[in-house]
């Protein structure tokens, strides 16, 4: 058994809009991540699977449950730690437009963590230029800003400054959706790479299900703030347990017009995060729903070895 | 000839001006859409099918766009040559259009049923009543269930898939024989997405429609489509019935969007990108936009752009490893469909 990185335990994050209005966006979920694996986060929007990873790294405050993060809890770190565990866990975001600032130079984007680390002192253009080579880009480009270059670039650039801080662990939010066809590949590759030389740990959060199989170890399946699956890639899509997840695996168009497969299409909509319907979430679209499902909260549980589900037609 | 068609598209050229110069966007693109079928024009951001589509309903806007050249044929009648009043004859009535973006498609101030029949009513005189009758059987055609509620509710009340399907209701109020979606489901989840393309591929069979279908995503194309067209930097490189491009395809840029793409079943693979970046569309270049960028690229191919080859039942590709003289053709071919 390897090394688990980040443990996070019936973690909740509950935004709270007054008159007694609260999305309950995160809603208990426990799982973990084992050093140098890739888990994938997947889900329809709405899910919470951002607001997930961005409480795991502090972005957001947790209302409960706790996450572990090397053993310690990341909600509690004071002063020195807050700095350390900033350095060790970084994100990549979705919008490479959006998530660098036009007013700043390449090289100061990617510095900026080296500054604020104090890393780096005197050699800070050759870091950068080491970066820059790192993630496919030249060293010309240090001096220019964000919209000189393509989506691909700017997502290159955003890795870049993800990594001038050595992290372990990376967060990587939707870190293709915005990029075409052709360049996802590009940028999927370089995580892998960059993950087989420098050990990191990613927890990978897209919609993109074909994707997120290519490049996962293992992964989890959200729903309406829950947890409901969760299991070794490979298997996930062989052996879906969750009608959920069978549901979303069959609705994924397949680029080959020779495969007919048996869809599974679902009724309806997503319900609203702040009126989630009662026991299990899902039972509104659940082809197999019963009674049992709108009193009882299905439990988390181990169906498998390292195959969790939470769904009824899996109890004893 | 080529007037059987329901619409043709030949030698398309638009033009937009901007700060930073002229950019052309489509660059002389030709194809066809028959009755009944359904096409897809697929291809990245910025290659000019958006833009396509935009020109088949006369929603370029021009200043600062342009039709350089090139005719749009609609049932017979040059579409490119319409005034603008014969044009709001058709559109709308003739062609329906859907929207990638069902929220920004939709007015939120106006009732929906009432948007729905907004057409209708514009280009049938008819009374209240009906159209009111009209929008919601429209409502029931595209499965929103309780219709009669749902006319008089406004988008807002309507979820995003739910959005797409008013959206659909409206482009079909008319009874067109052309509906052209543009991304009709990128902003909707996957299992919603399935919905709206289930819903699209049963209402083409059930009312004989035509639809051009513009997308990036090719499991869009394997499932809905008949024929496929794939545009590069504001050309079409290649053309084909959906099955053949799929098994044999013919043009290195298809090679290699089919390479790039991760698959649900099978086993894992490295993927194989495209490297580098589409042209600069203010300065395309001389040759065969897909050069720079092409691993089997020759010296021809920077000078000159490729005429299509035609390889039987309407499958094309405008590529010089289909000219004759080109070297090595049948083992590059080969190397391609090993990547299948």
């Amino acid at each position: 058994m390897t090394e688990v990185l980040v443990e996070v335990k019936e973690l909740k994050k509950y935004f709270s809009f007054g008159h007694g209005l609260e999305v309950k966006a995160v809603d208990g979920v426990s799982f973990s991540i084992r050093k140098g694996e890739t888990l994938g986060l997947v889900g329809e929007s709405g899910c919470g699977k951002s607001t997930l990873g961005r409480t795991i790294v502090r972005l957001y405050e947790h209302t409960a449950g706790e996450v572990l993060f090397k053993g310690k809890n990341v909600h509690e770190l004071r002063g020195k730690e807050v700095a350390q565990f900033n350095r060790d866990v970084q994100m990549i975001f979705q919008d490479p437009q959006a998530s660098l600032n036009p007013r700043m130079t390449v090289e100061d984007i990617i510095a900026e963590g080296l500054d604020i680390h104090g890393l780096a002192r005197g050699s800070r253009r050759e870091r950068v230029t080491e970066l820059l080579q790192l993630v496919g880009l030249r060293k010309e480009h240090a001096q220019r800003y964000p919209h000189e270059f393509s989506g691909g670039q700017r997502q290159r650039i955003g890795i870049a400054r993800a990594l001038a801080v050595e992290p372990e662990f990376i967060v990587a939010d939707e870190p293709i959706s915005a990029l075409d066809v052709s360049i996802q590949a590009q940028v999927v590759n370089l995580l892998e790479d960059l993950q087989a030389h420098r050990g990191l740990t990613y927890l990978f959060i897209a919609h993109d299900l074909s994707m997120v199989k290519h490049i996962s170890t293992r992964i989890g399946v959200m729903y309406l703030g829950k947890l409901v699956e969760l299991a070794e890639s490979g298997e996930l899509y062989a052996e879906p347990l969750h009608p959920y997840t069978q549901a979303l695996l069959s609705s994924v168009p397949v680029p080959d017009p020779t495969v007919k497969r048996e869809r599974i299409i679902l009724k309806g909509d997503l319900p609203s995060p702040a009126n989630k319907p009662s026991g299990c979430c899902f039972r509104t679209r659940c082809p197999h729903a019963t009674e049992r499902c709108a009193i009882e909260e299905p439990v988390w549980r181990e169906v498998r070895t390292g195959h969790w589900a939470a769904c009824h037609l899996y109890a004893d | 000839m080529a007037e059987q068609h329901l619409l043709t598209i030949d030698n398309l050229k638009v033009n937009f001006k901007t700060y930073g110069g002229e950019v052309q966007a489509v660059r002389g693109v030709s194809f066809h859409v028959d009755k009944g079928e359904t096409v897809a024009v697929v291809g990245e951001s910025g290659c000019g099918k958006s833009v396509t589509a935009q020109a088949i309903m006369g929603l370029i806007p021009a200043p600062p766009g342009r039709i350089v050249e090139g005719r749009i044929v609609f049932e017979g009648k040059e579409i490119t040559a319409m005034s603008k009043k014969e044009l709001l004859e058709i559109r709308g009535s003739q062609i329906g259009m859907v929207f990638q973006d069902p929220m920004t498609a939709l007015n939120p101030t106006m009732k929906v049923g009432r948007q729905i029949v907004e057409g209708f009513v514009r280009h049938h005189q008819v009374s209240r009543e009906e159209a009111q009758k009209r929008a919601i059987e429209l409502l029931r055609m595209v499965g929103i269930p309780d219709p009669e509620k749902r006319a008089d509710q406004y988008p807002h009340q309507f979820s995003g898939g739910m959005r797409q399907r008013v959206v659909i209701a409206i482009a079909l109020a008319c009874q067109p024989k052309l509906v052209i979606a543009d991304e009709p489901t990128t902003a909707l989840d996957v299992t919603i997405q399935a919905q709206i393309l289930d819903l699209l591929k049963r209402l083409q069979e059930e009312q004989g429609l035509s639809v051009l279908i513009i997308t990036h995503d090719l499991g869009v194309v394997a499932e809905i489509a008949h024929r496929m067209v794939v545009m590069y930097a504001g050309v079409v490189v290649e053309t084909g019935s959906v099955k053949d491009v799929f098994s044999h395809p013919r043009h290195p840029y298809t090679w290699g969007l089919m390479r790039s793409l991760p698959r649900l079943d099978g086993e894992k693979q490295r993927l194989v990108p495209i490297e580098g970046t589409p042209p600069d569309l203010f300065h395309p270049p001389k040759g065969c936009p897909f050069a720079a960028r092409c691993e089997f690229a020759m010296e021809i191919c920077d000078r000159q752009i490729p005429e299509p080859t035609a390889f039987g039942g309407g499958h094309q590709a405008a590529c010089w490893l289909h000219d004759p003289r080109a070297p090595r053709i049948e083992e590059l071919v080969a190397a391609g469909r090993q990547t299948e």
